[in-house]
């Protein structure tokens, strides 16, 4: 079904809850807005094959999902961009252009062998989504990062489906920094035993921002492991809502999963909600799950001040910290240095805006 | 003659309306160092943590200067900036802030338009070395999962770096074992050709390592007397029951 036909999702649907489609879908319901293809752009000046890298581009098959996120993003992109990728031990960086008014990109990873890719979109789209598939193939590691320079007004639909199979790892980090109102939807499938998966996601909330971010992971299979780590800060009137969807499927023993939210506000306006939600229906598992949320420490700040940062820059060293220390659960080095290195440009600009 | 670096005037502290320091007076000058004592609940954390800005205590009395400037109004870093340095009874962890991008961060706030790489990185991995300190300190989190012979030792590694004119030191033996004090009190000694060092302890044994001018004893929010290093030897062996009236 068209997305435009589907009915806007009600407030009970827990994915739209906190954050309604009408919030983050590209114009008014009833409009039909002029969707450009976003560039794809390899930065590495070694050559793509040497990087185990290639990529063809196909026409966009819609997806059969009653997700009007993902109904929305497959049939509005005309192609998909097909990136196989054969083996890297160095970080291979692509960059996305999004600079038409409503900007789309839809992408799917084929991992055949272990690989390290991280994506950074930069543009003046005022609306921007993303789809992005992937399939990660027995054996093989893969590191993926993300993160956004998109203008402050603008408005992103992150939707993202992964399949891990046996023996698989995959690390998968974000930094979100800027946009008005985002939305990401991301879902990983633990299909065969063994696989490992990693989550480590930051958030940065300035101005009126919204950021909702909801992951899914789904346990089909037992042994199998999940590690997610959510870190937010909010500063001045930011919102952002995190949910944790685990499930563990009926049989699934032996899976090991653990999600952690924790939130820093730095102002009294600023919201930050984390919602873990564990359907377990095997027996022998673990789950963990935990969350917190608390102001800045002052004790912290004096410690910091007496070192001679004056307050601004000490809460900003402390929200550097807090932040790049949602990566500390990734088994790639390369990809939380990369991820930590994105997040000190981000606050270096700031401080220096 | 020597500058005067601290000087302390009657001062008076509370803290959420309860009065902790009652008439404080204290003076000290460069090259010197002081040792303060006295029971737990004197007041002598209350003194360290108002000399270097604290906000929740409120001065409701009396005076500070610090080389000559009032320093009331002064903000915990610009006193930091002036050259004043505190080193923590209890240092703060910073999770996700790395030894070495601290320094070198607090190092340029201090320094300033003098701050020069090349000299900062000499200095620190001197400094290290003389407090027997691991680089790979220097990749972990501030504080973070530290021991407290640890810290204190990274408290002391800060302030070599920072080059105070005036250190005051919160019981930086508290959690020390005889060979780190020894070390600790080496690098403390080093920074005290040109500066003011204010050391409170509860123990005789560090002055051992750190040898003091002056000896003050606080009771009840006030110095009730000083004297050379022989009042901590007394006080070591008579305790403070003597000193009560």
């Amino acid at each position: 079904m068209m997305y435009q036909k589907m009915q806007s999702p009600p407030r009970y649907n827990h994915l739209w809850k906190y954050t309604p489609w009408r919030e983050v879908s590209p114009g008014k319901l009833s409009d039909k807005p002029e969707f450009q293809e976003s560039g794809l752009v390899y930065l590495n000046s070694e050559s793509e094959q040497s990087m185990g890298f290639s990529v063809q581009t196909e026409g966009s098959v819609p997806l059969s999902s009653e997700d009007i996120a993902r109904a929305c993003l497959s049939q509005e992109a005309t192609k998909t961009h097909v990136i196989d990728l054969n083996g890297n031990e160095d970080m291979v960086n692509l960059r996305i252009d999004a600079n038409s008014e409503f900007s789309i990109m839809r992408i799917h990873f084929n991992v055949k062998q272990s690989s390290k890719v991280c994506v950074e979109v930069v543009g003046t789209a005022s609306w921007f989504g993303l789809l992005i598939t992937g399939k990660i193939n027995s054996n093989c590691h893969f590191d993926f990062g993300y993160s956004e320079k998109l203008p402050e007004s603008s408005r992103v639909v992150r939707c993202e489906d992964w399949r891990l199979n046996r023996s698989s790892v995959f690390n998968m980090a974000g930094l979100s920094t800027q946009s008005f109102r985002r939305k990401s939807d991301l879902r990983i499938s633990l299909e065969e035993s063994s696989s490992e998966f990693y989550g480590s996601l930051a958030v940065h909330g300035l101005g009126s921002k919204k950021d909702d971010t909801h992951v899914e992971i789904d346990h089909q299979v037992g042994n199998t492991f999940s590690d997610l780590n959510i870190k937010t800060a909010c500063d001045e009137s930011s919102r952002s809502i995190s949910t944790g969807r685990l499930y563990i499927r009926e049989g699934a023993d032996g899976v090991d999963s653990g999600q952690v939210f924790r939130n820093l506000l730095l102002s009294e306006k600023a919201r930050a909600d984390s919602i873990p939600e564990l359907e377990v229906y095997a027996d022998d598992v673990q789950a963990r799950h935990g969350a917190a949320s608390a102001p800045v420490d002052e004790e912290l700040i004096y410690y910091l001040m007496s070192r001679g940062l004056d307050r601004e820059n000490s809460i900003s060293t402390l929200v550097e910290g807090f932040l790049a220390d949602a990566y500390s659960n990734l088994k790639s080095e390369k990809l939380r240095e990369e991820m930590r290195t994105r997040l000190r440009i981000h606050l270096d600009c700031l401080a220096n805006h | 003659m020597s500058e005067l670096v601290l000087d302390v005037k009657n001062l008076h502290v509370s803290i959420e309306g309860s009065p902790i320091l009652k008439g404080l007076d204290l003076q000290v000058k460069e090259g010197e160092v002081h040792a303060i004592m006295g029971r737990n609940g004197a007041g002598k954390s209350t003194l360290a943590s108002v000399v270097m800005g604290h906000p929740a205590y409120e001065i409701t009395d009396g005076e500070i200067h610090y080389r000559g400037t009032d320093i009331k109004e002064m903000d915990v870093f610009e006193r930091a900036r002036a050259g004043m340095f505190l080193s923590f009874q209890y240092p703060a962890a910073v999770p996700g802030v790395k030894v070495g991008t601290f320094l070198k961060k607090s190092t340029e706030a201090v320094q300033g338009d003098n701050f020069n790489a090349r000299e900062f990185r000499s200095d620190m991995k001197n400094n290290m070395s003389s407090l027997d300190i691991d680089r790979s300190y220097l990749n972990r989190y501030v504080n973070d999962g530290f021991s407290g012979g640890e810290k204190k030792r990274l408290e002391i590694l800060q302030m070599m770096m920072l080059k105070p004119k005036m250190a005051i030191l919160d019981e930086t033996d508290s959690g020390l074992d005889i060979d780190a004090m020894k070390i600790v009190s080496a690098g403390v000694n080093s920074v005290i050709d040109g500066s003011g060092v204010l050391v409170i302890t509860h123990y005789q044994r560090l002055l051992d390592y750190i040898k003091p001018d002056f000896v003050h004893v606080m009771i009840d929010g006030k110095i009730v007397k000083s004297g050379g290093p022989e009042l901590a030897l007394k006080l070591e062996e008579k305790g403070y029951d003597w000193l009560d009236n």
